[in-house]
């Protein structure tokens, strides 16, 4: 009886092994997240003139979006709409405020943040345990923690890109109103590389036009 | 997990207690999402694997009792979903893991020296479903007990007087709980001793 338990626990121990937890095995690009959403009454083939702000404006004030970032984004917008069949018009009046040249103005603005938890490898919790030995920030873990897994804290930094596009036709000065008719919020883990990240801002917000045919 | 340990343990310390021979079964799992729950995860699982416990009522009944573990997961790599006026487009990575925790009655054709014993059963109990949807940074998470019934047919093969090959096919169903059912075909292959 005692060998018949060693044995099916061998056994046991062998298959629960090759049940290794799935999907750990990813990238930075699987973060990516791209979220789009239009008014649906609004016309945008009438007068396709856009105006684009000159900066990326950080949501949070404490912090600094640097310049090639930012370049990378509004490089990528023009590029994006120009292929969509927008012409970019640069008219400001006397307060800075485009004019009606442009039927859209086109902002971005960007939200750099951690977040931070623990993971139960195999994916019990939370997630991103798989994160761990990355190299990216912080990541550490020790054994022994939770049934038959290990405890990973984790602590990663996540950017979003918002791009609002604003009807001017809409805009009220004296109450400082404009209606929004489209938006794309852009989300991923941020990486140590700047190239990368140039990448990803190229391809998210292509992602972003693609799946907003109406533009 | 610890009530699933203890709750295995109670089964098969009853059943020891109650049949007349018992035997024990441990068996590699693999499983295939039907229904609903195909529509989640279609991709053929090969992570598995259950134990079992029968005790001999007489020739052709017994009674027992059964834990598995399966693990479903598939990738939507890019995936865009629209609603209204609103479109989303990310990797979605998709898992199940069921545990099920059953009560088993078998039925034996045959006799009890036959070279393969066909049997047909049905199993009563519990399944825990962790249903998991990783997105972006985010996950979306089902974690709940369901009442389960899981009838199945299989064979016992003799190799010698005290181990058979044990084959089964299951069809594991979840009754309905916080608004979701899950059913799930498991192929079954292991080794069963008296």
């Amino acid at each position: 009886m005692i060998k018949k338990l060693v044995f099916s626990s061998i056994v046991l121990g062998l298959v629960a092994l090759s049940s290794c937890y799935p999907g750990s095995d990813r990238t930075l690009q699987n973060t990516e997240l791209v979220y789009t959403v239009n008014e649906e009454n609004f016309d945008f083939s009438a007068m396709k003139t856009y105006f684009l702000g000159d900066d990326v404006l950080a949501i949070d004030t404490a912090e600094t979006i640097p310049q090639g970032t930012q370049t990378a984004i509004l490089d990528e917008i023009e590029t994006q709409m120009n292929r969509k069949g927008w012409t970019r018009v640069f008219d400001v009046d006397d307060n800075g405020i485009p004019t009606e040249s442009a039927a859209v103005v086109v902002l971005a603005s960007a939200l750099t943040g951690t977040i931070e938890g623990v993971s139960y490898w195999p994916g019990y919790g939370g997630w991103y345990g798989g994160w761990w030995g990355w190299g990216y920030k912080k990541y550490y873990g020790w054994p022994g923690y939770g049934w038959g897994g290990v405890a990973i804290p984790y602590s990663y930094d996540i950017g979003t890109i918002y791009i609002d596009m604003l009807d001017r036709s809409s805009y009220d000065p004296v109450n400082e109103k404009i209606d929004l008719v489209w938006m794309s919020a852009m989300n991923g883990v941020l990486s140590s590389s700047g190239f990368d990240t140039n990448n990803r801002i190229e391809r998210v917000i292509d992602q972003a036009f693609e799946q907003s045919p109406y533009l | 997990m610890k009530k699933f340990i203890i709750s295995t343990v109670i089964v098969f310390s009853s059943l020891g207690m109650m049949a007349q021979e018992g035997m024990f079964g441990l068996t590699y799992n693999m499983g295939l999402a039907v229904g609903e729950t195909s529509d989640y995860i279609s991709k053929f699982s090969p992570r598995g694997f259950g134990v079992e416990g029968r005790g001999f009522i007489n020739d052709n009944f017994s009674l027992g009792g059964s834990f598995a573990w399966s693990v479903f997961y598939e990738e939507k790599i890019n995936e865009s979903y629209t609603q209204d006026n609103q479109t989303i487009t990310s990797d979605q990575f998709r898992y199940i893991n069921a545990y099920p925790l059953n009560f088993l009655v078998h039925y034996y054709i045959g006799q009890y020296d036959a070279p393969a014993r066909f049997n047909v059963g049905v199993g009563l109990g519990m399944i825990k479903i962790n249903q998991r949807m990783e997105v972006s940074t985010i996950a979306i998470e089902h974690n709940y007990w369901h009442f389960s019934v899981t009838p199945e047919v299989g064979v016992l093969v003799p190799f010698n007087y005290q181990t058979n090959l044990l084959v089964s096919v299951r069809y594991n169903y979840a009754a309905p709980s916080h608004d979701k059912s899950f059913s799930y075909l498991s192929f079954n292959i292991g080794l069963a001793w008296y």
